[in-house]
């Protein structure tokens, strides 16, 4: 059992990382398990789409588990930090990819049996309501609007400067407004 | 058996004390609170989603598929530097050992001329004296 799920135990993740970068692989579950859910819901939330979410989040923990196997993970920064910035690319990817090659249909999520309905409603109308921006302008609305993150550390999960998300923002509310006066516009 | 008025008057009455007994009613400050959250969530659509998907989680068989997933395929080794040299070496062995060759055939090339020029020199010399 994790020393997290005793409740009074602050996990130190530097310190777990360090562990798997020296082949104990038992010390990864403990991060996967001490992150997942803030990491699910990131990733939910930027795709929009449960079953893609679950894609791209595994895709981001082998990623990040190679990385502290190579080495490339230098603890400057907090491990769940970092895992933002791997869960925030994977998801670009994924949108790229929707971009690039359009959903025929949903596929089904496998990893779903704590969501809430209302949840699965809302992530629906985020997917909907974003559709239209494009991937960086979608993710730096989330990580922003949605995920509460002050600039800076959404900045630093996407990679780019702080007056790069600004302008992302103020892009992405401008598309958004600019749709629902449309939506909202008599027909003529 | 009252009459209406009767009735009505105990209607009156409750409703009276019901009135009184709920005057005082007032919701404490957290209500305040509460309703801004709704109306803000309720004016935009990202606050209402953000509240809506807080409890996200996935169940316990994801940390398996991930822990199975991250453990199937060996990390791919680290690339070393060695590898880089040889790599790119390649060719750069071909063409030294070309420009050696050159080199050495250009060596020889002019040691004979230069040989071949001081005999010539020396047999000037002789035929002279």
């Amino acid at each position: 059992m994790g020393a997290e799920s005793r409740g009074h135990v602050i996990v130190d993740l530097r310190l777990v990382a360090a562990r798997v970068a020296g082949g104990d692989d038992a010390a990864f579950r403990q991060i996967v398990e001490h992150t997942r859910a803030p990491m699910y819901r990131l990733a939910a939330r930027v795709v929009g789409d449960l079953a893609e979410a679950e894609d791209a989040l595994q895709e981001a923990f082998v990623d990040a588990y190679r990385a502290l196997r190579e080495g490339r993970y230098d603890g400057r920064s907090k491990v769940e930090t970092w895992l933002y910035r791997i869960v925030t690319n994977a998801c670009l990817d994924a949108l790229r990819r929707r971009r690039d090659t359009p959903r025929e249909a949903p596929a089904e999520p496998r990893f779903d049996g704590l969501v809430s309905a209302e949840a699965r409603v809302a992530l629906r109308e985020l997917d909907a309501l974003l559709a239209a921006l494009p991937p960086q302008d979608r993710a730096a609305l989330v990580l922003v609007a949605v995920e509460g993150l002050p600039a800076k550390e959404a900045a630093a999960a996407l990679g780019c400067s702080e007056g790069a998300v600004e302008q992302r923002l103020v892009r992405a509310r401008a598309a958004l407004r600019a749709r629902q006066t449309e939506k909202e516009a008599p027909h003529a | 058996m009252p009459d209406r008025d009767d009735e009505r008057t105990e209607l009156d009455r409750d409703l009276a004390r019901l009135a009184a007994a709920t005057a005082r009613l007032d919701a404490d400050d957290r209500f305040t609170e509460a309703v801004l959250r709704a109306a803000a969530a309720a004016d935009d659509p990202l606050a209402r989603v953000a509240r809506a998907t807080g409890d996200l989680a996935p169940d316990a068989a994801f940390t398996e598929a991930v822990l199975r997933a991250a453990t199937a395929a060996p990390p791919p080794a680290r690339p070393a530097m060695a590898d880089g040299i040889v790599r790119s070496g390649r060719a750069a062995i071909v063409v030294t050992a070309l420009a050696a060759a050159a080199s050495v055939l250009f060596f020889l090339r002019t040691q004979r001329d230069v040989d071949t020029a001081i005999l010539a020199s020396v047999e000037t010399l002789e035929a002279i004296e």
